[in-house]
């Protein structure tokens, strides 16, 4: 597998996580237990990974 | 749905939580095991360890950059998600607590029932076995045989497709009038497969009725006996076909729940899943391999009769009925179960639940009534 493709193939996969906590948050409030808000930390997560699979499909169409 | 979630309570109390945190839980494990493979396959081909320390120019230099981004995130859902297991832990320490707390109760309160409904020593009902003298005042007390006749009512409707979900599962226990309702399948091999669905106590008399269903049968049931309304299931059974070995699916609403656990663990048949709502099911225990689920209002009293779980094997999903305060009879009807199992289908923590097999063909529902001929 050479870089381009690795990079692309994990950018799909961190894509899907993404997506899996993006899906699983209820639409409504919710905060889940006390003083671990679950809500911001999720979402914190979620444009963490949406950020690097934007870095690495970057990655993937640069020349090597 | 957020207002009154549903509480998830894995088999043995091991962890409890709502119906978010579980599936958060899970969503962050394998999200975690996901980022976690890309991290250590992004890993620069360059570092000394590597065997391919020589080769220049791999990988571009951002992707280190890229790597410890991802690692900061891996960090965050990992961390998370011991947050979460740790808290749903603790919570399932205290849902212990409180069931040992409320067992001792419980025993004792069924074993006077049954000391007064049998007229043996109320004094044993308090000492250091209340279940044990409760058995034995049964086994004295109540009848070992069952002389029971069971009707086919005919067939419910046309040829139907088996339930695809926990909604329609619980919406085809039968009403006490018939309370049973037998589909049979069969597979691409021509192999049967069953779906058994029974009804709760029709009858809270004790022994004066000439129905099956009543509270007699609850209390032997309860007591590990045999009772006229799991006589009248088997023979049900029986005229439909089904034979000892054969793979059958119980589903059971109250006392119908307590018969369809009985007869998932008695051995005769290869149980492919028991799902039992407001269910007194506490003392017994799920010793198969077979997906077990158990739905349970929080204001229902009726499983709380049966004892406090004893880390059966029972995936256990709690939740209000809804029903206004004091409305004992309401929150352990049926068709509330039924909006509970329905509800449960777009929980997001359905599909991390133990999954009830789902059959194909068709079937005719036949459907019974039973009662007693002895007296």
């Amino acid at each position: 597998m050479d870089d381009a493709y690795r990079a692309g193939w994990h950018a799909s996969q961190i894509r899907a996580v993404a997506v899996d906590l993006e899906r699983i948050l209820p639409t409504t409030e919710w905060e889940g237990p006390a003083a671990l808000q679950c809500q911001l930390r999720v979402r914190e997560i979620r444009d963490d990974l949406n950020r690097v699979a934007r870095l690495l499909e970057s990655s993937s169409r640069e020349p090597t | 749905m957020v207002d009154n979630p549903f509480w998830i309570h894995d088999p043995g109390l091991v962890t409890v939580c709502d119906e978010y945190v579980y599936a958060l839980i899970v969503s962050l494990q394998r999200g975690a095991e996901a980022v976690g493979e890309s991290w250590r396959d992004l890993a620069p081909r360059d570092l000394p360890s590597s065997p391919r320390a020589s080769i220049p120019s791999s990988p571009p230099v951002n992707l280190r950059q890229v790597r410890s981004a991802l690692g900061d995130a891996l960090d965050d859902l990992s961390w998370l998600h011991r947050a979460l297991v740790s808290y749903a832990q603790a919570t399932g320490v205290q849902e212990r607590a409180r069931a040992l707390a409320w067992q001792e109760p419980a025993e004792r309160v069924l074993a006077l029932w049954v000391a007064v409904v049998t007229g043996v020593s109320v004094e044993g009902a308090l000492g250091a076995n209340p279940l044990g003298h409760a058995a034995s005042g049964m086994g004295a007390g109540f009848p070992q045989h069952h002389p029971v006749m069971v009707n086919e009512e005919g067939t419910d409707g046309g040829r139907i497709q088996p339930p695809q979900t926990l909604g329609a599962r619980v919406a085809r226990i039968p009403s006490a009038a018939a309370p049973i309702r037998i589909e049979r399948y069969f597979d691409d091999q021509g192999q049967p497969q069953s779906e058994v669905y029974i009804a709760g106590t029709g009858d809270w008399g004790v022994g004066s009725s000439a129905d099956p269903f009543d509270m007699q049968s609850n209390i032997a049931l309860l007591a590990g006996l045999s009772a006229a309304s799991m006589v009248s299931v088997q023979s049900a059974m029986n005229r439909a076909g089904i034979r000892p070995g054969e793979r059958v699916t119980f589903t059971g609403h109250s006392q119908g729940g307590v018969i369809a656990l009985r007869l998932a663990e008695s051995g005769t048949y290869q149980t492919t899943g028991v799902l039992v709502v407001g269910a007194p099911t506490g003392t017994l225990t799920t010793t198969g391999s077979y997906p077990a689920l158990a739905l349970r209002h929080t204001d229902d009293l009726v499983p709380r009769l049966g004892g406090s779980d004893r880390g059966s094997g029972f995936t256990t999903i709690e939740r209000s009925s809804g029903r206004p305060p004091g409305d004992i009879v309401g929150a352990h009807a049926q068709s509330g179960y039924a909006q509970m199992a329905s509800d449960l289908d777009s929980s997001s923590a359905l599909q991390h639940l133990p999954e009830i097999p789902t059959l194909s063909g068709t079937a005719q529902a036949q459907v019974f009534s039973a009662r007693r001929t002895d007296g």
